[in-house]
């Protein structure tokens, strides 16, 4: 008999062959066997609750399976993954993705396997699924999202609120749950980047309401290449967005927009080029105000003030005040510039900017 | 457009049965459901716009225009009838302002009456300028209810009172054969084609309101237009200039009061009740600031020119018609009308003396 908890992958790969089917330990609730790789579609695996659970292409997805694959080659496969294999012989997974992709990679043709096999309905695997993966991990926000879409069917929504988004880690509230599940629907793309914390969930609330979804990817993909802050990427969203309804154009055209490649383009670093496309989509969202801010900003600079002496214009030059701003190090230098605003007065570029 | 018909009726069993308006609507709508219970506000959101509840209004029928903080206002006075409408604007501020979609009607018009009675007795020499199209259109139920059969009458009595009916509807029958007296003005809200077709669903056109105003006319009322919200859009110059065309082809510029204009402007919450409600608008998406009052606003130099034309189309087809701004800067007013009140009690003066010498 193999001890279940310590399988060496070579005494296995020259037995597997006899042992595919074999049980291993029958003591056990869900007993042990060999099970065919063959036998699971790794696109339609509906128990597994880790996302991603395999990141193709990806630097970080080849370090953890290097890791297991590295792991599992000295030590064996120490945990066998659970696996529920239906009557038709079709394989899921239920837990244990990673080490069953890592066997995969090793080239194993099969692997040892707590098997569920026992008539148990899909609900019952998935709260099992669940269950297991909740004692084990802290689901991520796509997980949550993805969980609670999945149970949004399985169970009625005041269970989901009261039992389930305490175990997630969520304030148990009606909003919370429709907010979160938002978010599984998000493309792959970018729900990966929200689950490994690339992307902010606030920007995945924004994004998710952007449609079409090549719209959306477009958009992610935009943001991903430069270190824009999360205002910024907020801006960006509502301006190009807004910009694209007003215009009957599609966001993609729009990102794809010269002067927007000029600005990625040009010799600027990363931060300052991510002000500079952010105030261009100000500018195309705002050209009035853009244009008076400057304007504003021309008349000022003719009037030379002196250092730490702001001019201020009305609150987005809604009929109202002007504000100025002194600041003084002692009674010489607020005589100088209360001076300089005495002569400002009858200066005929302030009162211009005053007219105007 | 057809007129509005509930599928069922919710009657507050505080009203007495023999309330002319709750006789009234059932007697015009009888194929609704009519149910007697009392509901509370919090569950009004759970009816839906095919709901109409009729209710005994609790608070004070009459109250000022909540008016706003640094612009002009005329102090226009309220006299709250119901609440809501069916019309399904876009930009209609109703849908930030009330968290329900019924139908709602002030069913205890012997209460209303009696508090302007009481209003009217204590202070004689004010003149009052009261409107019902703050919170609903002021005739959208009238086929249902009858209320200007009570209201134009009773306003007809009133020596210091003018009654403004505004509306969009063409909802004018039950107007035809009353005694008037001239104190009621009765007023359309107007727009260019284009902002009636994408923004004003469930509104009447523009030539159509034009000819119920016009049969108004001929039944001796005065009239007054309001040109709010103006929408700004490319093209909008053309269009409004035809509606301003219709107008004038169609009334005749000596049975107007007033004519209002004011560009359109709403609160940060609407914004996204247009979005989820309206995917189709595109009204939002132009260039807005935060106003003064909070309010998203065209710049002011867009509102100056916008306003600007407007005065200038009107007055080159009617000199003398007395135009005014709705909620705007003396700044602006002095831009594009020429002049601006210097308070909002000047402008009320101006408007009241319309009210009542007209």
């Amino acid at each position: 008999m193999i001890n279940p908890h310590l399988i060496n992958p070579h005494q296995r790969s020259n037995n597997h062959k006899e042992s595919v089917g074999q049980k291993v330990n029958s003591n056990l609730l869900f007993p042990i066997r060999y099970v065919e790789i063959e036998k699971f579609d790794l696109k339609h695996q509906p128990y597994i609750i880790r996302y991603p659970f395999a990141i193709h292409g990806q630097e970080a997805a080849a370090v953890w399976l290097e890791e297991l694959i590295s792991s599992i080659r000295r030590f064996g496969l120490l945990s066998p993954p659970i696996v529920y294999v239906g009557k038709e012989e079709r394989g899921f997974i239920i837990h244990g993705v990673r080490r069953f992709l890592a066997c995969q990679a090793l080239g194993w043709t099969s692997l040892p396997c707590r098997v569920i096999s026992s008539d148990i309905a899909p609900s019952e695997l998935y709260q099992l699924s669940l269950s297991i993966f909740l004692s084990h991990h802290k689901p991520n926000v796509m997980e949550q999202a993805r969980i609670i879409q999945r149970l949004q069917t399985l169970l009625p929504q005041e269970v989901i609120i009261q039992e389930f988004l305490p175990r997630l880690g969520l304030s148990p509230q009606r909003k919370v749950l429709e907010r979160i599940s938002q978010l599984a629907g998000l493309e792959d793309e970018i729900a990966e980047h929200l689950a490994l914390g690339e992307t902010d969930p606030q920007l995945g609330w924004r994004l998710i309401k952007l449609t079409p979804s090549s719209a959306r990817l477009a958009m992610h993909r935009f943001l991903r290449k430069l270190p824009f802050t999360l205002s910024q990427q907020f801006e960006i969203v509502e301006y190009v967005q807004e910009i694209a309804h007003r215009e009957q154009r599609s966001v993609e055209d729009l990102l794809g927009a010269q002067a927007v490649l000029e600005l990625l383009a040009s010799d600027l670093d990363q931060r300052q080029k991510a002000n500079a496309v952010r105030l261009f989509w100000r500018s195309r969202r705002y050209p009035r105000l853009t244009a008076l801010e400057e304007e504003f900003n021309q008349q000022k600079k003719a009037l030379r003030l002196p250092e730490h002496l702001e001019l201020y214009p009305p609150h987005n030059f809604e009929h109202g005040s002007y504000k100025f701003e002194l600041k003084f190090a002692d009674l010489a230098e607020l005589r100088q510039k209360l001076e300089f605003l005495n002569n400002l007065i009858s200066c005929e570029k302030f009162k211009n900017i005053i007219k105007s | 457009m057809p007129l509005y018909l509930p599928k069922r009726i919710i009657i507050s069993p505080q009203l007495s049965s023999s309330s002319p308006l709750v006789e009234s609507i059932l007697r015009h709508a009888p194929c609704a459901q009519v149910e007697y219970r009392k509901i509370d506000q919090d569950c009004l959101h759970l009816l839906t716009a095919d709901d109409l509840v009729v209710t005994r209004h609790q608070g004070s029928f009459y109250k000022p225009c909540p008016g706003t903080q640094h612009y002009l206002c005329c102090q226009y006075k309220i006299l709250h009838i119901g609440a809501n409408c069916p019309l399904s604007c876009t930009y209609c501020i109703l849908q930030a302002y009330l968290d329900h979609p019924a139908m709602v009607v002030h069913a205890n018009v012997e209460e209303m009456l009696s508090e302007l009675d009481e209003l009217f007795f204590r202070f004689p020499s004010s003149f009052f300028r009261i409107g019902t199209g703050e919170l609903t259109d002021s005739l959208v139920l009238d086929h249902l209810t009858g209320l200007s059969t009570i209201l134009v009458p009773y306003f007809a009595a009133q020596k210091n009172a003018c009654l403004e009916l505004k509306t969009k509807t063409t909802n004018v029958g039950h107007l035809k054969d009353l005694d008037h007296r001239g104190k009621t003005i009765v007023a359309w809200s107007l727009n260019s084609a284009s902002v009636v077709c994408r923004e004003e669903l469930g509104a009447p056109s523009v030539e159509e309101r034009l000819l119920a105003a016009r049969a108004c006319q001929e039944w001796g009322y005065r009239l007054a237009f309001h040109f709010d919200p103006i929408i700004y859009y490319p093209g909008w110059e053309k269009e409004y200039q035809e509606t301003i065309e219709q107008l004038f082809s169609t009334i005749k510029p000596s049975r107007i009061a007033w004519i209002s204009l004011g560009c359109f402007r709403y609160l940060p919450r609407l914004k996204p009740i247009i979005q989820e409600k309206f995917h189709h608008s595109r009204i939002i998406y132009e260039e807005f600031i935060q106003g003064l009052d909070g309010k998203m606003r065209y710049l002011e130099i867009l509102r100056q020119q916008i306003y600007a034309n407007m005065v200038r189309w009107i007055r080159q087809r009617a000199p003398e018609c007395f135009l005014y701004l709705c909620m705007e800067s003396p700044k602006v007013w002095r831009n594009s009308v020429g002049f601006a009140p210097a308070s909002n009690q000047e402008l009320q003066s101006w408007l009241d003396h319309r009210g009542r010498n007209f």
